[in-house]
């Protein structure tokens, strides 16, 4: 509660600044030629490397002055579409909220620019298409379960077999239903439409051996620490931990993959220099450039990023791991987040 | 009672009361003139509150009653909605829980404030504040720390029946609340236990009583003022708080504010969450209220004790 005061007070004193400077300033900064384009994604080191290895590159190469916001926020795109004062131009995303506002709060993709056919298959849409991928994989402690190895997700819900504690996404998109199914024997192309009750009932079963993360952040924390004894967690944190020491051992079969995107805010100001500035992203030497940095995979099938072999144990674009794994249901979710939202949370605040 | 004990005691013949009666100009009034003009210094904070308070809480009532169509339609399905009212209930139960922990707490504390030399009190006012100026996130990832498996709390977790941390349950979150909104007790009690006058226990032990009689008959009812004020104050706040049990909590132990966000976030229900904010205000209106009824007018805005 401190922060809106605080960032109100920033603001303030923002709008103060450039106010004073204004006078100044125009007329300098003359190579970008006026022309400007606003990226927004999600901060820390995601963003920091998708504006080394993509935005500043492409904006020294365009003459473009890069702005960038974060975080990504889809009420804002809401409210900014809505209020026709669109200022972001290019938004980092998961693909269900343009998939599934395509036209009404995203622009439709110029497919003249951006070349498709280099992404995996059923990952592009019309008004998305992806930027990193990853895929939310299951990893157990090894020094807890030194003898019997859990093998499957059905050993994520067996905690007579394998006792001790569990850690899932906490939100509804994030894969812990389509785990819970797979838990309780459904196949992994037979998933969807979703059986709320069923995962539900099985997520159920694991009780007080169960907790959540909200952010893939504290999903990190809580590996690096030790607090579960399985988890699933996205590709790039378990790396990241494994990175800083922590062992997890990943058991790939049935793997989520899972991709980000980059969408145009339905209305953004300069709709033309943000196709031609995704057409950049997703080139084979940029998404090669990004995977070399972060613990993502590329997406487009000509990149061939240079990965220690850390990075390529856990390098999801690998073809074993793609074999093993599935994707999630896009187009599914796209239809369906609201209602599995409102069950989700109608299921965990209970 | 504490009018009667406020109006012979507060008000005896003390050194400022000739000077208070007959207050002289300040510099700032002459400039202004007349008392209608000492209005204006009001300006700037009125205008202030209409565009950044008044003016967007109009337009979440208003969406609330007409996105994505006008009628009540938000409210019959949060009415209709079984988490709603469990949320709401979980929510009132810790805010409820919090604010007396923080009451049992901080009682004592600010007691001991009144009564030591002004080094002591010095020492114990900043360790009140200091984590009050500290970040509330750089707080609540201490709390992370502290509150995991074989953190030293999280040890605790034991007590409540979890083998392991305290982190994602609901004594961690109310754990991590206390500690954040103590000031808000610690502050206002102190405030109102400073101006009481010690020479009435004297009085009343010279006749007889005892030390518990004297608390309970004397200390106790001339700090209501500020048990009130200052429990009201960390209640209300407590209803509306966000980052702490979404960091420090779980799903299964979400408050209002984490149901709104989801609202807004995922679900881009920006009527649905109007319609639950509007609740949790008139909620929140309805208990100001209340005790504003119950105790002198002005203590539950935090005027507590010193207005006269």
């Amino acid at each position: 509660m401190h922060f809106p005061s605080r960032r109100l007070g920033a603001a303030t004193v923002a709008i103060a600044l450039t106010m004073i400077t204004a006078g100044c300033s125009s007329g300098s900064g003359s190579d970008s030629g006026g022309k400007q384009l606003t990226f927004t994604s999600y901060g820390s080191g995601y963003q920091e490397a998708q504006a080394k290895a993509w935005l500043t590159p492409w904006a020294k190469e365009a003459k473009v002055k890069a702005v960038q916001d974060q975080p990504t926020d889809y009420a804002k795109i809401k409210t900014m579409v809505e209020s026709k004062r669109v200022t972001w131009d290019v938004v980092d995303t998961e693909p269900f909220f343009p998939v599934g506002a395509c036209d009404k709060y995203a622009e439709k993709l110029d497919f003249k620019k951006i070349d498709k056919s280099k992404f995996p298959e059923g990952t592009v849409s019309d008004c998305a298409v992806p930027d990193a991928m990853y895929s939310l994989v299951l990893v157990y402690n090894p020094k807890k379960y030194p003898n019997a190895k859990p093998a499957s997700i059905s050993d994520f819900f067996d905690t007579k077999k394998f006792p001790g504690k569990r850690l899932a996404p906490g939100f509804a998109t994030g894969g812990a239903i389509e785990a819970a199914l797979l838990g309780d024997g459904v196949a992994s192309n037979a998933l969807y439409p979703l059986d709320y009750d069923r995962a539900f009932k099985k997520l159920d079963t694991l009780g007080k051996n169960l907790s959540f993360w909200e952010t893939s952040a504290q999903s990190q924390q809580a590996l690096e620490s030790q607090q579960a004894d399985m988890a699933l967690v996205w590709s790039g944190r378990a790396y990241m931990a494994a990175k800083n020491g922590t062992e997890y051992v990943p058991i790939w079969q049935d793997n989520m993959l899972a991709y980000a995107v980059l969408m145009v805010p339905k209305g953004a100001p300069n709709k033309d220099l943000a196709m031609d500035f995704i057409a950049y992203a997703t080139n084979a030497k940029s998404q090669a450039a990004f995977a070399e940095d972060q613990p993502y995979a590329a997406v487009n099938s000509d990149a061939k990023p240079q990965l220690e072999p850390l990075a390529e144990e856990w390098n999801t674009a690998r073809d074993d791991i793609q074999e093993k794994g599935f994707y999630q249901d896009v187009a599914w979710w796209a239809k369906n987040q609201d209602e599995a939202t409102k069950r989700w949370t109608g299921w965990a605040t209970g | 009672m504490t009018d009667l004990l406020s109006g012979t005691a507060a008000r005896a013949p003390g050194p400022d009361a000739h000077r208070a009666k007959r207050p002289a100009k300040s510099p700032l009034q002459r400039v202004l003139g007349g008392q209608g003009r000492q209005w204006l210094l009001l300006a700037p904070a009125v205008l202030m509150l209409l565009v950044f308070f008044a003016y967007p809480l109009a337009d979440i009532v208003w969406r609330a009653f007409t996105d994505p169509e006008p009628g009540v339609g938000n409210f019959s399905d949060l009415l209709a909605d079984p988490t709603t009212g469990r949320v709401m209930g979980r929510t009132l139960l810790t805010s409820l829980v919090v604010a007396v922990t923080t009451l049992l707490l901080a009682y004592p504390y600010a007691y001991l404030m009144t009564v030591t030399g002004p080094r002591m009190r010095a020492v114990l006012m900043a360790l009140v504040l200091l984590p009050f100026w500290t970040s509330l996130m750089a707080r609540n990832f201490a709390w992370i720390v502290l509150l995991q498996d074989g953190g030293p709390l999280g040890m605790l977790g034991s007590l409540f029946g979890r083998d392991g941390g305290l982190l994602g349950t609901a004594p961690g979150v109310a754990i991590g609340m206390v500690q954040v909104l103590l000031p808000y007790m610690v502050l206002p009690l102190y405030s109102v236990m400073s101006g009481i006058d010690r020479r009435l226990m004297s009085a009343a032990s010279g006749l007889g009583a005892g030390r518990f009689t004297c608390f309970r008959r004397i200390y106790l009812p001339l700090s209501m003022p500020g048990v009130i004020s200052g429990t009201t104050l960390v209640f209300v706040l407590a209803l509306g708080f966000y980052v702490t049990p979404k960091l420090l909590g779980s799903p299964k132990e979400s408050m209002v504010a984490q149901v709104i966000g989801t609202k807004v976030e995922k679900l881009l229900d920006f009527g649905g969450a109007g319609a639950f904010s509007v609740i949790l205000l008139a909620l929140t209106a309805l208990l100001l209220v209340l005790v504003s009824r119950v105790s002198r007018a002005g203590a539950a805005l935090g005027l507590s004790a010193k207005e006269d």
